[in-house]
């Protein structure tokens, strides 16, 4: 009897398809599986076996797992002519962040500080020292600087010591900047941030006035707060409670945010830490660990922690705010939805410390109150503990070129992209990640850094992982939670396609 | 979040979910495009729209150079929408 073969599927649709590999990252995900990513952010798990025909080019081009990949930009073939352009609209929207250049600029307008928190990362002095206050001089001279920024858009931040100890000069700054800014039109977006311990009604009228936000700080209850933020006068968090009250009611519970720094003491108080922000109606929260910049470097005995520590009180707090988002309400873990919106979408993100190019100078330039620049707040606090090399100059004796693109800031920028940092150029999770090498100098003494030893590494891994593993999960109720986070929506308004492609 | 392209009778078609694009972006695009292309966008249940695209005139001599200005200019806009709000 006759054999009787049939030809393969691609034999009847126009011949083999032979296809490229575009370039992609990988890694292991968990222990029989793989992760792929590419420049652009896109990603895709694989088993060892589609890993290994994908590299040896012998997937079956009609295969779901093909068209996936080629979906994804993981490889090219001949059924389309177009694909280098789209590649390149891709990458550029990925790196749009950069476009119009520096666009927060930071003004130190004192030093002085009514608290004597152990983390704090200012060299804080007393409320009466004055000269520790920016000049109008230095103030204006650096509102020139802003406002030559390239960019249509810019955010002047007000931060100390407590900025409104020296509010005369943070409403020169407004005024100026509003009066300067008649004939550029740039959109300013001013932000106040304050302890709130001495907000005043002349405080609310001007932030009303100007359309100011206000950014404060609450570490979680009263037995955290006032151990982390003391106060000789009062407790802390009675008059911050008291103060946000007022803020909320006045300018609106959206026109205030809140941030919150963890310390060995906050370790123990995940849900304690999250009901209070609940309580306290506010929005979101940031689970931020310490910096090692400032006092905390001084302090880290008494108030440090192991990344692993973090990580471990991120995911018990991670658990409780999924939970309070499935009972309905919107309640977004601020640093998550930056990194998910780098992992779920085309787009990137204003967050200075989740950028490559990293945004120490690119994104984001402090104006000490002595006038002097640097291209981080953190940069700032190196120099206040007596190292002053990442300082970019100074608003009263250089120019624009000479603060922007000066030998300084080019030393930083050659740190900066983690797309050829050692360590991050070969990591899956590079495109979801950052570079710092504020961070690296000053806790490794090298721009460049050690990945292997690096805190910043660990941890931006660690939550990055965590996130893919909920996105791995299939688990489409909180793929949902995410992209109401991402699109600031209620969950009830989200409604995920039925074919994902994520 | 978005389907592959189709084409039929010189129109592009392309499914995406609002959840990346939003409706501002597609239709900033629509107007921007209007003298070059001829764009409808249809609701597909779950958050999805159709966006069908027909280059017109000149632009009808590329049609895919024009498609594909027409979602880089979409692309554009939401990222530039979404770095104003972060």
């Amino acid at each position: 009897m006759a054999r009787t073969e049939f030809h393969s599927l691609g034999h009847y649709q126009g011949g083999e398809v032979k296809y490229g590999l575009l370039p992609f990252r990988l890694g292991r995900f968990g222990a029989d599986e793989y992760i792929i990513s590419n420049d652009l952010g896109e990603y895709a798990f694989l088993s060892p076996t589609d890993l290994e025909r994908l590299i040896s080019k012998k997937l079956d081009p009609n295969s779901d797992t093909y068209l996936n990949l080629r979906a994804k930009n993981f490889v090219s073939d001949d059924r389309g002519s177009v694909h280098g352009r789209i590649l390149a609209s891709r990458y550029k929207t990925k790196k749009s962040f950069l476009d119009g250049f520096t666009k927060l600029h930071i003004f130190v307008t004192t030093l002085r500080c009514d608290h004597s928190c152990p983390y704090c990362q200012v060299s804080r002095q007393s409320e009466d020292r004055t000269k520790y206050d920016m000049t109008p001089e230095i103030a204006r001279r650096g509102v020139d600087l802003m406002l030559r920024s390239p960019a249509r858009a810019v955010t002047c931040e007000f931060q100390g010591g407590e900025s409104l100890l020296n509010f005369p000069l943070l409403k020169d700054i407004v005024q100026y900047a509003t009066e300067r800014n008649r004939a550029l039109r740039k959109a300013i977006t001013f932000v106040a941030c304050t302890n709130l311990s001495t907000l005043t009604d002349e405080h609310l009228a001007f932030f009303k006035q100007h359309n100011i936000l206000v950014s404060t700080s609450l570490d979680g209850p009263q037995h955290i707060h006032d151990k982390n933020r003391p106060l000789s006068r009062a407790s802390s968090h009675g008059l911050f409670e008291a103060n946000l009250k007022r803020v909320q009611g006045y300018l609106g519970p959206d026109r205030v945010s809140a941030l919150m720094t963890t310390t060995k003491e906050s370790l123990a108080y995940p849900d304690e830490i999250i009901d209070e922000y609940l309580r306290l109606d506010l929005s979101s929260i940031f689970l931020r660990p310490l910096s090692p910049f400032g006092f905390a470097v001084k302090t880290v005995k008494a108030i440090g922690y192991d990344t692993s520590d973090f990580l471990a009180f991120y995911k018990k707090a991670f658990v409780r705010i999924l939970e309070i988002n499935r009972s309905g309400r919107h309640f977004p873990e601020s640093y998550a939805t930056l990194i998910l919106e780098k992992i779920l979408t085309p787009f990137p993100n204003g967050y200075v410390d989740l950028q490559s190019p990293a945004g120490a100078g690119f994104g984001v330039v402090v104006y000490n109150y002595d006038g002097e620049v640097y291209a981080s707040d953190e940069s700032r606090m190196l120099a206040e503990m007596g190292d002053t090399n990442l300082r970019l100059g100074n608003v009263l004796e250089n120019s624009y070129e000479e603060i922007f693109f000066g030998e300084e800031m080019q030393t930083i920028a050659a740190a900066s992209c983690n797309e050829a940092l050692p360590g991050c150029s070969d990591c899956v999770y590079q495109p979801f990640c950052g570079a710092d090498p504020v961070y690296h100098y000053a806790t490794q003494g090298d721009l460049f850094g050690h990945r292997p030893t690096s805190g910043f590494c660990q941890r931006n891994m660690g939550i990055i992982k965590y996130l893919l593993e909920f996105l791995h999960s299939g688990n489409r109720e909180i793929e949902r939670i995410f992209w109401s986070w991402i699109n600031r929506t209620p969950l009830r308004q989200v409604s995920l396609p039925e074919a994902s492609w994520l | 979040m978005s389907t592959f392209y189709s084409e039929e009778r010189g129109i592009y078609t392309r499914v995406v979910s609002n959840l990346m694009y939003s409706r501002q972006s597609i239709a900033a695009a629509q107007s921007a495009f209007r003298a070059h292309c001829s764009v409808t966008v249809r609701p597909q249940g779950q958050g999805n729209v159709a966006v069908h695209v027909k280059p017109l005139g000149e632009s009808a001599r590329e049609p895919t150079q024009a498609v594909l200005e027409f979602w880089n200019f979409v692309l554009d806009t939401e990222a530039q929408r979404r770095l104003a709000m972060s």
